[in-house]
C-alpha cells in the first residue's frame, strides 16, 4: 500500500467536514422535532401525564413506520420534501432531511422509554406542589431523565453517522461518499479503509464524550 | 381544616373508600390508621385532589377541593404540602435544588428562592447538607428533605403519606418528633396516614381507623384510649390472650390520668373479698398536652355474689370496665 497523504488529506479532510456538518446538522434538528414527539408519547401513553389511548395509538403507528422504512428507501421517496426544503436532492446539505426524518422516530422512542423509566412518584410529587404538564416536563422529568437522554442521543448520533454513509452512496457528500466512490467503484481500497477508520474513530470519540457526560450527570 | 363527607371512590370492582367521614381540626396532628389496603392512600390523595373522588365532599379551609380544575386545583395543591414513604426528590438535583422545586413551580424569582431554602434546611436541621445529592444522605435525612420541600411553599397543611414506613426505629422517633415540632412551632395541621400504632400514639391528637374503606371509628386519641372496647385501645395496649379459668371472669380495666397510681386491686381484695389476680397490663401515654396517660389492666375476678357489685363499684369511681 503507498499511500500520498498529501492527497488523502485534501480528498478526506473536506469530506470530514461534510460529514461533522450533516450530522451536526440533522442531529440538532432531531433533537428539536424528536424530544418533544417523544415526550408526547411518554405523555399520551398509558402511564403517561394525560392517556389518550387512541392518539398514543396513531401517533405509534406513525413513529413504526417512520422507524420501520429502510433508509435508502425514504430518501428517495421523500426527496419532493427535501427539495422544497432545501431546494435540491443532492448534496450534503439535502442528505441532511432524510436524516433527521429517519432519526426523529428512533430517537423519539428512546426518548419515551427514558421518561417511562422514572419513578411515577416524583410525577405524583411534582402534581402535589401543583405544577401543570409543561411544569412537570420541564422541572422535573428532563432534569432527572437527563443522564438516559444523553446516552439516548448518543446512540442516535452513532445511528445518524451509519445513515451518512448510506446517504453519501446516493447524492449526499461526506466520508461515506468518498469510501462509496474510491473503493467500492474504484477499488482503491487504501482510500477506503482510511475513510472507514475516520468514521470509526469518530463514533468511538462520540460514544466516549456521550459516556462521560451523562456519567457525570447522573447523581444516584 | 380539612372536611371529608361520605367520600367514595371505587376502582372497578374493588371498593377503595366506602363512604368516608372525616374532620381534621386546624393546628391538630391527625392519623388514619390501617393495614395495607384498607384505602388510606386513597383517603389522603382526594384531599389535594390527586384522587378524584366517585361522589362526596372534601373541604380543605373551606373551600371544595372536588371542584377545582386547572388553575384554581394547582393553586390549591400549592396551598398543601405532600411527603412520601419513598421521599421522592430528584436524585440528579442538589438538596438545595429540591427544596427549591415548589418554589420555581409557583414562579418564585432566584433571589427570593435562596433565603427561603437556607431557612427551610435551617428548619429541619440539614444547613449543611445544601449542596449534597440525595444519593449522598441516609433515608432519615432524604425525609427532612423532603419535608423542607413541602414545607417550602408555605402550605397550611402537610399530607404525610406513611412517611416513617421506609425508616429504622430510632430514625422514626426523629422524623416524628420533627414532625410534632412543626406542627407547634408553625401551627401546620398535619394528615398523615400510616400502618404503624406506634405513628399514632406518638403524635397525633386525633385518629381514626379505617378497615375495607370504612371509617370504624374516629376521636381523640386520649379518648379512643380510655374508652373501654376501643379498637384503638386494644392495639396499643395489645393485651395478652390469657384466658381466666372458669370459676372466674376476665374483667378489662381503663384508668386515666391520677387513677393510674391508685391501687385497684388492692381495693377489690379488701373491699370486696376478691381474690383477682393480674393476667396483663399495660400503659400508654398519649400525645397532646402535659402527656396523658391512660393504662390498662386485665383482671381474672372470680365469679361469686361479690362480683357485679365490685365491677360496678369500679364505674362509679370512674374507671372503664370492659367484661370479655
Amino acid at each position: 500500500m503507498n499511500l500520498d497523504w498529501a492527497e488523502l488529506a485534501e480528498l478526506l479532510g473536506p469530506a470530514s467536514l461534510e460529514t461533522l456538518q450533516m450530522v451536526g446538522l440533522a442531529t440538532l434538528w432531531t433533537v428539536v422535532a424528536g424530544l418533544p414527539l417523544g415526550v408526547a408519547l411518554y405523555s399520551l401513553s398509558p402511564r403517561g401525564l394525560r392517556p389518550v389511548g387512541s392518539v398514543y395509538k396513531i401517533l405509534g403507528l406513525v413513529v413504526n413506520v417512520g422507524r420501520s422504512v429502510p433508509f435508502i428507501l425514504l430518501m428517495l421517496a421523500i426527496i419532493p420534501v427535501t427539495r422544497l426544503l432545501v431546494g435540491t436532492s443532492i448534496g450534503s446539505v439535502a442528505a441532511v432531511v432524510p436524516l433527521a426524518v429517519a432519526a426523529v422516530p428512533f430517537f423519539a422512542r428512546l426518548v419515551e422509554s427514558s421518561l417511562l423509566d422514572i419513578d411515577p412518584g416524583l410525577v405524583e410529587a411534582a402534581r402535589s406542589m401543583g405544577a401543570h404538564g409543561l411544569g412537570i416536563v420541564s422541572r422535573v422529568l428532563v432534569p432527572e431523565s437527563l443522564p438516559s437522554l444523553i446516552r439516548a442521543l448518543t446512540v442516535t448520533v452513532v445511528a445518524i453517522i451509519g445513515y451518512s454513509a448510506m446517504a453519501g452512496a446516493i447524492g449526499g457528500g461526506g466520508l461515506g461518499a468518498v469510501a462509496v466512490r474510491y473503493g467500492y467503484q474504484r477499488f482503491q481500497y487504501d482510500t477506503m479503509i482510511v475513510a472507514v477508520i475516520i468514521l470509526v474513530v469518530l463514533v468511538q470519540l462520540i460514544q466516549f464524550a456521550g459516556d462521560l457526560v451523562s456519567r457525570r450527570l447522573d447523581r444516584r | 381544616m380539612i372536611e371529608l363527607s361520605e367520600v367514595r371512590k371505587k376502582y372497578r370492582d374493588t371498593t377503595a373508600l366506602d363512604g368516608v367521614d372525616l374532620s381534621v381540626r386546624k393546628g391538630e396532628v391527625y392519623g388514619v390508621l390501617g393495614r395495607s389496603g384498607a384505602g388510606k392512600s386513597t383517603l389522603l390523595r382526594t384531599v389535594n385532589a390527586l384522587e378524584r373522588p366517585d361522589s362526596g365532599s372534601v373541604k380543605v379551609a373551606g373551600t371544595e377541593i372536588t371542584a377545582l380544575g386547572g388553575a384554581d386545583l394547582r393553586a390549591a395543591r400549592s396551598r398543601i404540602g405532600m411527603v412520601f414513604q419513598h421521599f421522592h426528590l430528584l436524585r440528579n438535583k442538589t438538596v438545595a435544588a429540591n427544596v427549591a422545586l415548589p418554589l420555581r413551580i409557583a414562579g418564585k424569582p432566584k433571589g427570593e428562592r435562596g433565603p427561603r431554602v437556607a431557612e427551610l434546611l435551617d428548619v429541619v436541621g440539614l444547613s449543611d447538607k445544601a449542596n449534597a445529592y440525595p444519593a449522598q444522605l441516609s433515608g432519615g435525612q432524604r425525609q427532612r428533605v423532603a419535608i423542607a420541600r413541602a414545607l417550602a411553599a408555605e402550605p397550611d397543611v402537610l399530607l404525610s403519606d406513611e412517611a416513617t414506613s421506609a425508616l429504622d426505629q430510632q430514625t422514626t422517633v426523629e422524623i416524628l418528633d420533627l414532625l410534632r415540632r412543626l406542627n407547634r412551632d408553625l401551627g401546620l395541621t398535619i394528615l398523615l396516614i400510616t400502618h404503624e400504632l406506634q405513628v399514632v400514639t406518638r403524635i397525633c391528637d386525633s385518629a381514626a381507623i379505617l378497615r375495607a374503606g370504612r371509617v370504624v371509628e374516629s376521636g381523640k386519641v386520649a379518648d379512643l384510649l380510655a374508652a373501654p372496647g376501643s379498637e384503638l385501645g386494644r392495639q396499643a395496649f395489645h393485651l395478652g390472650d390469657t384466658a381466666a379459668t372458669e370459676a372466674a371472669r376476665t374483667v378489662d380495666i381503663t384508668f386515666t390520668g391520677a387513677e393510674v397510681g391508685e391501687p385497684v386491686v388492692a381495693a377489690l381484695v379488701r373491699r370486696f373479698d376478691l381474690d383477682v389476680s393480674i393476667l396483663d397490663a399495660a400503659v400508654q401515654t398519649a400525645p397532646g398536652d402535659g402527656g396523658f396517660t391512660v393504662g390498662r389492666l386485665r383482671l381474672a375476678v372470680p365469679a361469686g355474689p361479690r362480683t357485679g357489685e365490685a365491677l360496678e363499684w369500679l364505674r362509679t369511681r370512674g374507671y372503664g370496665v370492659e367484661e370479655r
